[in-house]
């Protein structure tokens, strides 16, 4: 077994600084992992993926990106090794495409004095090509979809060009095509240059069809692991969620999950 | 398909407007000296004509009264719009000024403490000190209280505090108004106004050294700046040091401002609206938004300021109502205009 890249022990974080979201948990992600991370509202599994970015310190346990401590890391030197794309972020101002995704290379030393390199553009475009928004380099923010401005954020998660990708609910206001274009994407990344992803999402038919493991969390608690069909059983998850479930299967092997009326 | 704008393309765009607007502060620190109540004569101020030795009344207006005056207004001016746009960034707030940290009421509190309480022979001296310390303290009080509250204070926490602290030395300016005999407090109306007859060149030296090194170490993080108007959280996953660079630009566009508005009093306008108009222009990048906001603020406010000399000439207006006069309006427009 080779050490695990990133990983969360005994980690505990509250917001309140009472009621702890994350009690101690383990969690970690081995080179070259594709998980899905699902789990009830409020299970922790967003402040699970803050913490082992970064932007969250826990109050005790230990976050180790390959060996050492998270916190020995600067943000640049975090952001060449892991990209991140948020449920939201903030526009204030009337950056254009290809500028936004842009700042993907920021980390790279791009741009801070003068302008970013052609080679920078060039790999901002093809980052932009690779989520289907080619032509939209030179249109604004603000004249985005959400769908698409969830995937421009993707598409600076790709130009970061960093080992690990966590993505929080990734696929939240993208449609039928092009979740599966994302999915497959990740996919792909996954399998041709090893990229390790953690995806956080509720749509737990999506996860089961392209990660190639799930974690369920409960109560900050990552109560169980493995590949899709093992871990999709409706006792788990009537348990985890408290609802009735039906568990199908399509052709090929895919799980199908549906709650009962 | 639009193609992409090559990298030189960029540069060159950049280039030009930055020469546009250099060009547009020579010709207004040319030009604006030769404006005002009284007529001069370019050729006689520069002594042609002039006999050796004899009084020159046409170089003592150029050199002694309009030209240290027109150049803090460049100075004052740019630096007002710099730090006006490096608080819009970080605080992502459109309506963010330069005394939005409570700057303004800091700095007219303690001017009006020195012009109450000050024997006369000290006020020249200790005004714009005692109005930089007050402005200071309040920028530092509502740093320190987000530090106390936690590392992730919102923009909207800072911006609250800020109209806290100026409502609170406004009632403290209007107390020690009440309690002034007529004289001072007509002296105290005038310096809320705000005015850039500074008189010195070495005032005008003194701030465009600490102005300017400020400015310096801000528009060398013009790009965390960029990020950093994504969002805290953003700008950190895309590796940049969130805490530093928000502590660094708040206290050097704090510095900025508190300088400026230590001799200059609370100019308004200038650091609100110039950060927007140029935006417009050259768009939103910091690395470009930040020196053309030097040029441009200094523009702005050295015409604010010739207007104010010689609409009513013989009377002065004071600049403040000049920039606000010219910026509201434009402001207004800006906020409901079609987009």
């Amino acid at each position: 077994m080779s050490t695990p890249l990133l990983e969360a022990q005994g980690v505990r974080f509250s917001y309140d600084g009472r009621t702890p979201v994350l009690p101690g948990t383990d969690f970690a992600l081995r080179e070259g992992d594709f998980v899905g991370l699902i789990g009830p509202n409020g299970a922790g599994k967003s402040t699970l993926l803050h913490v082992l970015s970064g932007w969250l310190r826990p109050s005790a346990g230990k976050v180790r990106l390959a060996g050492r401590p998270l916190r020995d890391y600067t943000a640049r030197d975090l952001a060449l090794h892991i990209a991140v794309v948020l449920q939201r972020e903030e526009h204030t101002f009337a950056f254009n495409v290809l500028d936004l995704v842009l700042m993907g290379r920021f980390a790279h030393g791009a741009g801070t004095l003068g302008f970013e390199s052609e080679a920078d553009r060039g790999i901002a475009l093809e980052a932009l090509a690779q989520v289907g928004l080619e032509g939209f380099e030179n249109r604004r923010a603000s004249e985005l979809s959400g769908g698409e401005y969830q995937r421009l954020a993707i598409a600076r998660a790709l130009a970061q060009q960093s080992p690990i990708l966590l993505l929080d609910e990734p696929t939240a206001s993208l449609d039928l095509a092009h979740q599966r274009h994302l999915y497959s994407l990740l996919d792909r990344l996954n399998r041709e240059e090893g990229r390790t992803i953690l995806v956080v999402s509720h749509d737990i038919n999506a996860a089961a069809a392209w990660c190639r493991e799930l974690a369920l969390l409960q109560c900050g608690e990552v109560v169980r692991r493995g590949g899709p069909r093992e871990l999709l059983r409706p006792e788990v998850l009537e348990e985890a969620y408290g609802v009735p479930v039906a568990v199908g299967e399509l052709e090929g092997g895919q799980p199908l999950v549906a709650v009962r009326r | 398909m639009s193609s992409p704008t090559p990298d030189r393309s960029q540069a060159r765009r950049t280039a030009l407007w930055w020469a546009l607007l250099a060009v547009a502060w020579l010709l207004v620190l040319g030009l604006a000296p030769l404006a005002g109540a009284a007529e001069i004569s370019l050729p006689r101020a520069l002594g042609f004509g002039v006999p050796e030795g004899e009084f020159n009344p046409d170089a003592q207006i150029l050199f002694h009264s309009r030209l240290p005056r027109v150049l803090f207004a460049l100075v004052a001016g740019g630096l007002l719009a710099l730090s006006g746009a490096v608080y819009q960034a970080i605080l992502r707030n459109d309506l963010a000024d330069p005394y939005v940290l409570g700057v303004s009421g800091g700095a007219g509190f303690g001017a009006l403490l020195v012009l109450t309480l000050a024997p006369a022979a000290v006020v020249a001296f200790l005004l714009p000190a005692a109005a930089f310390a007050i402005a200071a303290a309040a920028v530092l009080l509502i740093y320190g209280m987000s530090r106390w509250r936690g590392p992730h204070t919102p923009p909207a926490t800072f911006l609250l505090a800020g109209i806290t602290l100026n409502l609170l030395f406004g009632a403290g300016i209007l107390l020690t108004q009440y309690l002034s005999d007529p004289y001072q407090t007509f002296r105290m109306i005038r310096w809320l106004m705000g005015g850039v007859d500074v008189g010195s060149y070495r005032v005008v030296a003194f701030v465009a050294g600490v102005g300017g090194a400020a400015s310096l170490v801000i528009v060398w993080r013009a790009r965390h700046l960029d990020l950093l108007s994504l969002g805290e959280q953003t700008a950190h996953h895309l590796g940049v040091p969130v805490a530093s660079t928000r502590r660094l630009a708040l206290f050097g566009a704090s510095l900025v401002a508190a300088v400026v508005v230590a001799y200059a009093g609370p100019i308004g306008f200038v650091g609100l609206i110039v950060p927007h108009l140029l935006r417009l222009v050259v768009g939103p990048d910091n690395r470009v938004l930040l020196v053309a906001c030097l040029l441009g603020g200094g523009v702005f406010l050295a015409l604010c300021d010739t207007l104010a000399r010689t609409v009513l000439a013989p009377t002065e207006l004071p600049v403040g109502v000049v920039t606000a006069f010219t910026g509201a309006p434009f402001f207004l427009w800006l906020l409901f205009r079609k987009v």
